[in-house]
């Protein structure tokens, strides 16, 4: 299933993509791409600071994610002032576009990692079960 | 598994032949550790160079250019880089756990996750290491099936 979501995501992504530039390309209009040039270029540094901020030695996750969010939220304010994503007075739609997607992925993170964690100590203790089961057979 | 052991005082070397139906996780793992139990790695101790059975390594760290390698009681330092140390453990029960740390898997005693949202593994004496949480997918793979095995 897992597998099935990530490759779904991965075809709708390259679908959106050569939907909108591949046309440009070759009629030379694009006035409907940019759109999606602005979303690639902003997921892309919201990825960049990510990975950045993962670097940093802190130990309380609570800031961590502030930290994270506040580092999104930036971008997100810093572009949609430059592409006029947003008017001054509905600022607060940045809140509600970033948060809930961050809090989303923040958890899906986590379930993936506590699975994750499950299975290699499943397999540390079967390999530590062959080991106890090898010493045996050496001693008889 | 069935365990065959013929004495022949007149071979000079331990030959080990593995018979089996399908080429499976156990016959890899098994092949893995016939392996590592006889290979080694040179390690330097106060300017003397020492010969470091694989299988007797917990972990191996870089620390300021600068690369370690710990046994239970020992420590070794060693000329080779982390990478070189990759490629020469390619084939064996080693991970990577971290930019500069690789560990004998069958030294973890288990891996937590902590409240900081870190990762860190437990080897079986006692001592904790930190997991890369980038690292953490290769583990899994690593711990599910090292990829086939030349027979």
């Amino acid at each position: 299933m897992k597998a099935f979501l990530k490759q779904w995501m991965l075809i709708f992504g390259f679908v959106v993509l050569s939907a909108h530039i591949i046309p440009p390309i070759i009629n030379g209009r694009w006035d409907g791409a940019w759109l999606i040039i602005k979303l690639l270029a902003a997921s892309f540094l919201i990825c960049a600071s990510i990975r950045l901020l993962e670097k940093l030695p802190i130990e309380i996750p609570l800031l961590k994610h502030l930290i994270n969010m506040c580092a999104v939220l930036l971008i997100v304010f810093a572009l949609g002032w430059l592409w006029q994503w947003y008017t001054p007075a509905g600022f607060w739609i940045v809140f509600v576009m970033v948060i809930p997607v961050y809090v989303v992925v923040v958890l899906i993170d986590a379930i993936k990692i506590k699975r994750d964690v499950e299975i290699i100590n499943k397999q540390i203790q079967l390999r530590k079960r062959e080991n106890i089961h090898e010493t045996q057979e050496e001693i008889i | 598994m069935k365990l065959v052991l013929h004495q022949q005082r007149e071979i000079n070397e331990t030959e080990v032949e593995v018979r089996y139906a399908e080429m499976d996780e156990n016959v890899r793992s098994l092949i893995r550790r016939i392996r590592q139990s006889e290979q080694h790695i040179i390690g330097e101790d106060n300017g003397r160079r020492y010969r470091v059975p694989i299988e007797s390594i917990y972990y191996i760290e870089s620390m300021e250019r600068n690369v370690f390698i710990y046994t239970k009681a020992e420590v070794f330092r060693s000329e080779l880089r982390i990478y070189q140390f990759l490629n020469l453990l390619d084939g064996y029960d080693f991970v990577q756990i971290g930019k500069g740390i690789i560990v004998n898997m069958n030294m973890i005693d288990c891996l937590n996750s902590l409240a900081n949202s870190r990762l860190q593994i437990t080897l079986i004496n006692g001592e904790r290491l930190n997991v890369s949480r980038r690292f953490l997918a290769a583990m899994k793979s690593s711990f599910i099936g090292k990829g086939d095995i030349q027979a």
